[in-house]
């Protein structure tokens, strides 16, 4: 019997757990836009490493002036681009920073 | 218990095609409530498995031995952690271990990714959640872990004596680990391919995830090589055995793919051949599993005959055709933005490096195949021996690791010829002058693969050194701080590369182990009455006594031996034979002395009533330094992994040059 009545918990248990965003429609996770500016975020945060990867390449003897600034260009470009896309998606943060 | 673990492994099935459904249901209508359902539903899936798993290992830890997974994998007497890891003895067990490590995979990457990669997260958790009903589906419906046995005996078989050792604790979980890791990349491919996002936003996400499963995977296989040279009693550690195979083929391919995504990221090359990597490696990865647990061949780790077979080979085979298929599909967006412009680049040396690894992978795998094919056309199986591997594994090992020295001394597009001398000038006549000294004051060049190996070590080494160095002097000279802070910072700054540079250290490591064990091992049996002494490789044994002990679980007997270098004592070994009272079974537990010059190995064949001992000796140099390799390996893969200080990116500004605004951050 005990076991039986386990089951029947954890089967209501997994029912309320995949209703409660279904029924809760306005859920406390991010607005869209705020998504995918952090995400946006997280892309810039990759491509300034980049940047600074490969600056630090230069400055160790890795890549000639004039691979440096082809591959920085690049680079500076994608993180351009990127940063355009996030001010798109969110203008405060041009006006913030 | 059977019926709540039943029902936890029906329900964790049941959400996990809810999860589907409803992901699928939300990309196509756009509903972030159904998405946010079937986000749900994969912590249910994984919520629901852990009940399966947790009432399994109730069930071995109190003997309900009603339960085939119990009784025949487990006894009373058996010690707590072995009842533990009896759990994965079984094939229903080891199985549900996938199942639990998948989902509670599946439930870490949805809640890591909340509010990240919105587009891709649909697919990926369709991806993972379509390989978690395939493994609840065996598990419901083929191969229950929760089966009943009609008549309940009043003990357990108990597990198998070579798999009561501590490494076999953790070896299965960890190999386990690296395979259902190996997942993740796999699930954010197919949604990059499915979404079109093929830009390098799915390698971002996926890195971390695949230098952890590389890691689990590759010590894995290092802890099992230590199971097998612990338990086993041939005095080796690898016999490219099926099973140790299945583990190192998607290593192989996950290494080329760790190697390949960097040029990807800086170049924008090797985008099919990146995609392709990651679905063979995870079709590797279920092929492991598949090898192990089809008992399609035969193998020391392996489970014996079972019914999984045509399942595996089904699951395999569609995600091939998935995988190359959408791949098909979008040929086009997936061209290089850049070619290659010299074959003496880094990128180059990647490529190459790619080559020999896939290579490797494919070698190894048309030998473990090799009896099947060969039972299926002749009708008669033929195996493969060790020659075949050694014969290709060798060359292409050694071409790898003068690659690992080569990498890090290399530009990306192309390297000058004055670049190349300034570069290479140091650490080629570091390992010159080491070849010299190993010629004139060593036996290391009386095996000349041996000494190649040892000469390309050095070299590596210092090329790897030289990085270090290079880029603390670097930062140094440009921030002012102390050569020992520059070198802090230098690994904190780059912990990807710098970590990476450690576990190519590791690399060396391993490969001076590999080389000493296997070219300059010396052995010899011993047939020693009482009191006894007889010499095999310079070290004299004498057999000193017997030992006898015994516990609820086993009896032991063993013969103690002196080990004396001339009239030194070095060592006392006491190799010994185990036999387990409830299996009847017996397992030779073998005695060795390690240090790092050599392992002396001793495995007790025989003692017979009147106390003569008949013993194998084996005499095997540098193998200490595998496992040490081992350690600095990890430790170097999780400096790589660690994420890097967060960064002030909301500074960042377009500089007024290009257009808009402020200048860069």
């Amino acid at each position: 019997m005990l076991p039986a009545i386990l089951v029947a918990v954890l089967a209501l248990l997994l029912v309320l757990a995949l209703a409660r965003p279904l029924v809760a429609r306005a859920e406390s996770s991010p607005a869209p836009a705020a998504e995918e500016v952090s995400e946006i975020d997280a892309q810039v945060a990759g491509a300034l490493a980049e940047i600074e990867e490969i600056e630090f390449d230069r400055a160790s003897g890795h890549l000639s002036e004039e691979d440096f600034s082809e591959l920085a260009a690049d680079a500076k470009k994608r993180a351009v681009e990127l940063i355009r896309r996030r001010d798109a998606a969110d203008p405060s943060a041009s006006d913030d920073a | 218990m059977s019926l709540i673990g039943r029902a936890a492994l029906l329900l964790a099935l049941g959400a996990a095609v809810y999860a589907i459904v409803m992901a699928i249901a939300g990309l196509r209508s756009g509903r972030r409530d159904w998405i946010a359902s079937s986000r749900s539903a994969v912590y249910g899936t994984f919520g629901m498995t852990s009940v399966g798993i947790v009432t399994l290992w109730a069930a071995l830890l109190t003997d309900r031995f009603e339960l085939r997974s119990v009784a025949e994998y487990s006894n009373a007497a058996l010690e707590p952690w072995f009842k533990v890891s009896a759990l994965w003895g079984s094939q229903a067990g080891s199985l549900l271990l996938w199942a639990w490590l998948l989902t509670a995979f599946a439930a870490l990457v949805v809640a890591r990714n909340r509010s990240t990669h919105r587009e891709l997260m649909p697919v990926v958790i369709i991806t993972l959640m379509v390989i978690g009903v395939f493994f609840l589906g065996l598990l419901s419906f083929v191969t229950s872990p929760f089966e009943v046995l009609a008549v309940v005996p009043d003990d357990g078989r108990g597990l198998n004596p070579l798999l009561q050792n501590p490494y076999m604790v953790s070896h299965p979980p960890l190999l386990y680990l690296g395979y259902v890791g190996l997942a993740v990349p796999f699930a954010f491919a197919m949604a990059a391919l499915v979404t079109g996002r093929l830009d390098t936003a799915w390698i971002g996400a996926v890195r971390r995830w695949l230098i952890l499963a590389w890691t689990f995977l590759g010590f894995g296989i290092i802890l099992g090589s230590r199971w097998a040279y612990e338990e086993l009693g041939w005095g080796g550690y690898w016999a490219w055995d099926p099973v140790e195979n299945a583990a190192f083929m998607p290593w192989l391919v996950a290494t080329a793919l760790l190697h390949s995504v960097m040029v990807q990221e800086r170049r924008g090359m090797l985008k099919v051949w990146n995609m392709s990597l990651v679905v063979l490696t995870f079709t590797l990865a279920l092929f492991g599993t598949f090898l192990t647990r089809s008992g399609i061949i035969a193998s020391v780790h392996a489970f014996g005959e079972s019914t999984l077979g045509p399942w595996f080979l089904a699951f395999i085979a569609a995600v091939i055709i998935t995988g190359t298929t959408l791949i098909l599909m979008r040929l086009d967006e997936l061209r290089s933005v850049h070619r290659l412009e010299s074959f003496i680049s880094r990128e180059a040396v990647f490529l190459f490096n790619n080559l020999l690894l896939v290579g490797l992978a494919f070698a190894v795998f048309w030998g473990t195949i090799f009896p099947v094919i060969s039972e299926a056309a002749r009708g008669s199986r033929i195996t493969v021996g060790e020659g075949y591997y050694d014969q290709i594994a060798v060359p292409i090992g050694v071409a790898l690791l003068i690659l690992t020295g080569i990498g890090p001394l290399i530009s990306w597009r192309r390297a000058s010829g004055a670049q190349l001398l300034r570069r290479f000038a140091e650490p080629v006549f570091v390992a010159l002058v080491a070849a010299i000294l190993m010629l004139l004051f060593t036996s290391a060049w009386d095996n000349w693969v041996a000494g190649l190996v040892f000469t390309a070590s050095v070299f590596v080494a210092m090329s790897v050194i030289g990085e270090f160095l290079r880029g603390a002097r670097t930062i140094h000279a440009l921030g002012g701080v102390s050569l020992t802070g520059a070198m802090t910072r230098l690994v904190a700054r780059n912990r990807r590369r710098y970590g990476g540079y450690v576990v190519h250290l590791g690399v060396v490591l391993l490969f001076i182990g590999f080389a000493g064990s296997t070219a300059f091992t010396q052995s010899g049996d011993l047939l020693l009455d009482p009191g006894e002494r007889a010499d095999v490789g310079g070290l004299t044994f004498v057999n000193e006594k017997t030992v006898r002990d015994a516990n609820d679980n086993r009896m032991m007997v063993g013969a103690q031996l002196g080990v004396f270098d001339g009239e030194e004592r070095i060592s006392t070994l006491t190799p010994a034979i185990n036999f387990y009272t409830a299996s009847q079974q017996r397992s030779t537990e073998i005695a060795i002395d390690t240090g790092p010059r050599r392992d002396i190995y001793v495995t007790l064949v025989g003692l017979n009533e009147a106390d003569q001992v008949r013993a194998s000796v084996f005499i095997n140099p540098l193998v200490m330094w595998l496992w040490v390799a081992g350690v600095l390996i990890v430790i170097g893969a999780l400096i790589s992994s660690l994420p890097l200080p967060g960064r002030r990116v909301r500074e960042a500004t377009v500089p007024s040059s290009v257009g808009a605004g402020r200048a860069a951050g």
